[in-house]
């Protein structure tokens, strides 16, 4: 099994989509550059930007193959959130919004009404299941 | 007071020059009523709301998102002083409407969402969206600040 052009391309689309949130994250809500006060370079665009974006796609990617149980399958990255990171969990709303902004700018198409309040509601429920293990 | 860069004012003018408030106000609006259903409490006069396709098609949510839409026209006008600009209103939709201030935020990042999927990430740059959700944070916190 290997990956075929359509494979490569939505996967790359997943990576640039965290990139370009990310980014967009430190630059609108500036209260949330805060927790990356260890990298060189915060602009959009730069390595450690794009690189974590990527990571963070994939925690969003195990997410939704968690879907029916996300509470649970959450516990792991809920726990490094809560003991090691020790994010706010009132940011992961904020990522949550600049995502569907760039997913609304990248494929406006797809982002119908319905698409909206599916993705909407997936987001916050990643969000509690990331919450969980707080306190 | 709130600060605006030369950047900030332009991104912010130039922004408002491309949107149409008759076509964003409405699908803004409408995706408020949509995604979050529990708003649709305050349109009970607007008649059928029941299902996402009576909602889009629905002329008084049409009429209304392109009034709201148009209210920001003050807003942008009126960028050092939003604050007072936006007073009678405020204490409109507190004391006569009863509107929970919340459903301001909420509508706020429907129509940057709307925006953003009107003009793509090229237009709606990082630095476009910074300016432009400053510019809504500004007017929803005006329009809370009557509320007592």
């Amino acid at each position: 099994m290997s990956l075929t052009e359509k494979d490569k391309a939505a996967v790359k689309s997943v990576d640039a989509i965290g990139a370009e949130a990310l980014g967009r994250m430190l630059l609108v809500y500036p209260q949330t550059k805060t927790y990356f006060s260890h990298w060189p370079d915060l602009t959009p665009g730069s390595a450690p930007v794009v690189s974590h974006g990527k990571q963070i796609m994939g925690g969003v990617t195990e997410a939704v193959s968690k879907i029916d149980n996300l509470r649970g399958g959450l516990l792991e990255l809920s726990e490094l959130h809560a003991f090691k990171l020790r994010v706010d969990p009132s940011n992961f709303k904020i990522l949550a919004q600049t995502i569907m902004v760039v997913v609304a700018a990248m494929f406006p198409n797809d982002f119908t009404p319905e698409a909206h309040v599916a993705f909407d509601k997936f987001l916050a429920a990643v969000a509690l299941g990331l919450s969980e293990r707080y306190r | 007071m709130v600060e605006w860069t030369d950047a900030e004012r332009k991104a912010i003018a130039s922004l408002w020059g491309k949107i149409d408030v008759g076509e964003i106000g409405p699908q803004a609006l409408a995706r408020l009523l949509i995604v979050y259903p529990w708003s649709q409490r305050y349109f009970k006069a607007f008649g059928d709301l029941s299902t996402n396709a009576a909602i889009m098609g629905n002329p008084k949510v049409a009429q209304h998102g392109k009034t709201v839409m148009g209210g920001l026209e003050n807003a942008v006008k009126n960028l050092d002083n939003i604050k007072q600009t936006y007073a009678k209103l405020s204490v409109m939709h507190s004391e006569k409407l009863h509107v929970d201030p919340d459903n301001f935020r909420v509508l706020a990042e429907c129509i940057s969402l709307c925006v953003a999927a009107k003009f793509g990430p090229s237009v709606f740059t990082a630095d476009v969206q910074e300016a432009w959700q400053k510019f809504l944070a500004v007017v929803v916190s005006a329009l809370r600040r009557q509320y007592h």
